[in-house]
């Protein structure tokens, strides 16, 4: 994609609302150039804050799976 | 944010870098409500919620050090993590079966603060309230993308929009959000 196609991709790609090929088509070019790496990280943050205040208490019995899964990694 | 709050997100970091098990399980007792939350609202289903979960906190512990403390929060990184699980969770299963519940509202939680800054919780309690204060035609599709899961083509059919502009309320929207906020939350962290 060229710069016009992917920094009017950056507000639904930052949402993860892109298919497979755009998301990676706009991660390249955000490699390269640094107008639109500016911008897309300036609405990535956002959109990190956008989830985070959505707090659901998980069952309990996924602490102890989840801290079973990093013990069986550390004693691999 | 404040030295010492942003110092708590920076030692969590280092802690998890080393090893300590002990990090990895205050960093799950803090966030595993807000990482599980947010699985929990793009998948609509419980199960799936649990297993985005544990993958996210085992990528973290895996690789503390993909976490910036410059660039941003423990509490919005873990969300970002846990938004892409879900989405993946969801593009896999559309084919499939339907969200079961995709409209059930969960009950919403507060987390004991431990060390981590309140202000990162106000900071993303104002991000969703900025939300709320924009306008539908930027504010529907946002909210389609980001908590249903949904790619901007099926938001366009849903809203039956064509794709170009769907991209472009999203993005103004975005915009509009970040710079009602930047001087007064997101921007003092920076």
């Amino acid at each position: 994609v060229d710069h016009t196609a992917a920094s009017e991709l950056l507000g639904v790609y930052v949402l993860d609302a892109c298919d497979e090929c755009e998301t990676a088509a706009v991660r390249a070019h955000l490699g390269a150039c640094a107008t639109c790496e500016t911008e897309a990280s300036r609405l990535a943050e956002l959109s990190g804050w956008l989830g985070a205040s959505d707090a659901v208490s998980p069952p309990e019995k996924l602490k102890s799976r989840v801290l079973r899964r990093s013990q069986d990694d550390g004693a691999a | 944010m404040e030295p010492e709050a942003a110092n708590w997100e920076r030692r969590v970091r280092q802690r998890l870098v080393a090893g300590e098990r002990s990090a990895f399980e205050d960093l799950y007792d803090q966030f595993a409500s807000v990482v599980f939350g947010v699985a929990m609202r793009v998948t609509g289903n419980r199960q799936a919620a649990e297993d985005v979960s544990q993958a996210v906190f085992f990528e973290v512990w895996q690789n503390p050090a993909r976490f910036d403390p410059v660039r941003g929060s423990w509490r919005a990184w873990l969300a970002t993590l846990a938004h892409h699980g879900g989405v993946d969770w969801v593009r896999a299963e559309e084919s499939g079966r339907r969200r079961d519940d995709a409209h059930a509202d969960p009950l919403l939680e507060q987390v004991p603060d431990v060390g981590e800054a309140l202000e990162s919780v106000l900071i993303a309690e104002q991000v969703r309230l900025a939300l709320t204060q924009l306008p539908d035609d930027e504010g529907i599709p946002i909210r389609l993308a980001y908590f249903g899961g949904r790619t901007y083509r099926q938001v366009a059919l849903d809203l039956a929009l064509p794709e170009g502009t769907v991209k472009s309320r999203v993005r103004s929207g975005l915009h509009r959000m970040a710079e009602a906020l930047h001087s007064e939350v997101v921007g003092q962290r920076t």
